[in-house]
């Protein structure tokens, strides 16, 4: 995995320098992207770095919104960090380039309610299809 | 032909585990299949929010009753990185015994239930027996044949004799012996050749677009495996090959998972041999600073994910963890169009799959 030509690539795709970040407690690499650029962003690596493995997709409370995290390997861990809000909080599909994103973002939006524009069936996947209440990551007091 | 539609599951006598399969037949041709999970969900990512760092041990090890203790690895090695723990290395030679000898008995579970699936009762008899021998081993050393409790955070749990290494080490050799009986088979049985050849054939393409991993994905010529490949506990001081083979078929996954566990053999004599001397854990803080870590760990199905995040307190912020058949379903979704309905126990058998790993 070269740092410097993954930087070189995110950067043209959110067309601003960005800037990989190894994590002081293990061996792998974050990097804050846009949402906007998140498309553009997949898109490059799996031009130039022959990207094709997304391990998961988490997604996690922070303050008012969320940071989604891709998980990526591309001969070593790689992390897009995506920061999302608005009500529904939203973000574009990547099922369309990684097919594997179909399942992970439907979990995501089962646990937290964040929704997938462009996803071809975001129907439950861990949840009842019958489902009421709040995602089951954000509710306040478990049962 | 008219079509229709076969619900496999929830409860099946072909499913080990509750998942749903709907299956689209016109005559004897599957022409398309939805897979759908979910019946075990039981929220641990939430649940692992709620207990501190060392009770998440105990939790995450009742994520599966297989790879138990790949999860608790990955969890812990997920925690000690935040924490900035270096285990002893005694700890990380026994971390590699007990993960090896999880694959062996995974490996000859999965032998088991797809010799079933195709009616080869005596070979499944046969797998699940020699598999006791390894259960066995886990108890002597662990306490335990299922959940083994082996780490936790810092270190590990279990201690090994001078004498439990020699008596490990001679059941070990006659244990390879019977596994001499299974590559024989595999190599050279006419029935199981036939309901296994050329079947549920899964290309390269397929395997890179479903982020497959672990032996379906080296059965389709995918040369990866996180322990060579991003070396954790002891693997780097220790030799072995990784296998590929590249029929992409349910046989090519049955030899890759074979000569694995001849492998995993090798593997645990080495760390048997090489066993060093020292400490079994080093104390972990009970507060955890600020911080977030991944770990990823190549349990007997394939890459475990595990991410971790502090918020400074006693308890983790987030815990998500990515188990190797979650992708691996979706890709079954995928394989199951073209098949022969007689062969569709052999491919749903042959994906080795995980529902409680996979629902959390």
């Amino acid at each position: 995995m070269d740092a410097t030509a993954i930087e070189r690539t995110l950067g043209q795709a959110c067309s601003a320098p960005v800037e990989l970040l190894p994590l002081a407690t293990c061996a792998e690499l974050f990097v804050d992207i846009p949402s906007a650029s998140l498309l553009a962003a997949m898109e490059g690596l799996m031009r130039e770095h022959d990207l094709y493995h997304l391990t998961t997709i988490t997604a996690l409370r922070d303050g008012d919104g969320f940071l989604v995290l891709y998980h990526l390997w591309l001969g070593g861990g790689l992390t897009l960090r995506v920061r999302c809000s608005g009500a529904p909080p939203s973000l574009p599909s990547v099922c369309h380039l990684l097919p594997v994103a179909e399942w992970y973002e439907r979990e995501v939006h089962d646990l937290f309610g964040i929704r997938f524009e462009g996803h071809p069936n975001l129907k439950p996947l861990l949840l009842p299809e019958d489902w009421v209440g709040p995602p089951p990551m954000l509710a306040e007091e478990t049962p | 032909m008219t079509e229709m539609t076969i619900p496999i599951g929830p409860q099946h006598p072909l499913l080990k585990e509750p998942l749903s399969i709907e299956l689209d037949v016109s005559g004897e041709r599957v022409v398309g299949g939805r897979v759908n999970i979910g019946y075990v969900h039981r929220g641990i990512e939430r649940l692992c929010q709620q207990r501190t760092y060392a009770q998440n041990t105990a939790l995450v090890e009742r994520i599966c009753g297989i790879c138990s203790h790949a999860h608790t690895t990955a969890y812990c090695q997920a925690v000690e990185s935040l924490m900035g723990l270096a285990i002893p290395e005694r700890a990380a030679y026994i971390r590699v015994l007990m993960c090896e000898l999880e694959r062996i008995h995974s490996h000859l579970l999965w032998l088991g239930v797809l010799a079933e699936a195709i009616g080869f009762t005596t070979i499944f008899m046969y797998a699940w027996r020699d598999r006791e021998m390894i259960l066995d081993m886990m108890e002597e050393l662990s306490g335990g044949r299922i959940a083994h409790a082996a780490n936790i955070v810092g270190g590990v749990r279990v201690d090994i004799s001078p004498e439990q290494v020699e008596l490990l080490l001679q059941r070990l050799r006659a244990f390879d012996e019977q596994m001499a009986f299974f590559r024989e088979l595999i190599d050279r049985d006419r029935s199981f050749h036939r309901r296994t050849l050329g079947i549920g054939r899964v290309s390269l393409d397929m395997v890179h677009a479903y982020s497959m991993v672990g032996p379906p994905a080296r059965a389709s010529g995918c040369d990866v495996d996180l322990r060579r490949d991003a070396p954790y506990a002891a693997y780097s001081s220790l030799a072995f090959d990784v296998i590929t083979a590249d029929g992409g078929d349910v046989w090519s996954r049955a030899q890759v998972r074979l000569q694995e566990t001849i492998q995993s053999v090798r593997l645990c004599q080495q760390v048997l041999q090489e066993l060093p001397e020292g400490d079994l854990a080093t104390r972990a803080p009970r507060r955890v600073a600020p911080g977030e870590a991944v770990a990823r760990v190549e349990s007997p199905r394939g890459e475990l994910f595990y991410y971790v995040r502090s918020d400074g307190s006693d308890r983790p912020a987030r815990v998500k963890m990515r188990t190797p058949t979650l992708p691996m379903l979706l890709a079954l979704q995928y394989t199951l169009p073209g098949l022969e309905t007689a062969d569709v126990a052999a491919v749903i058998a042959g994906a080795d799959l995980c529902i409680a790993c996979a629902d959390r």
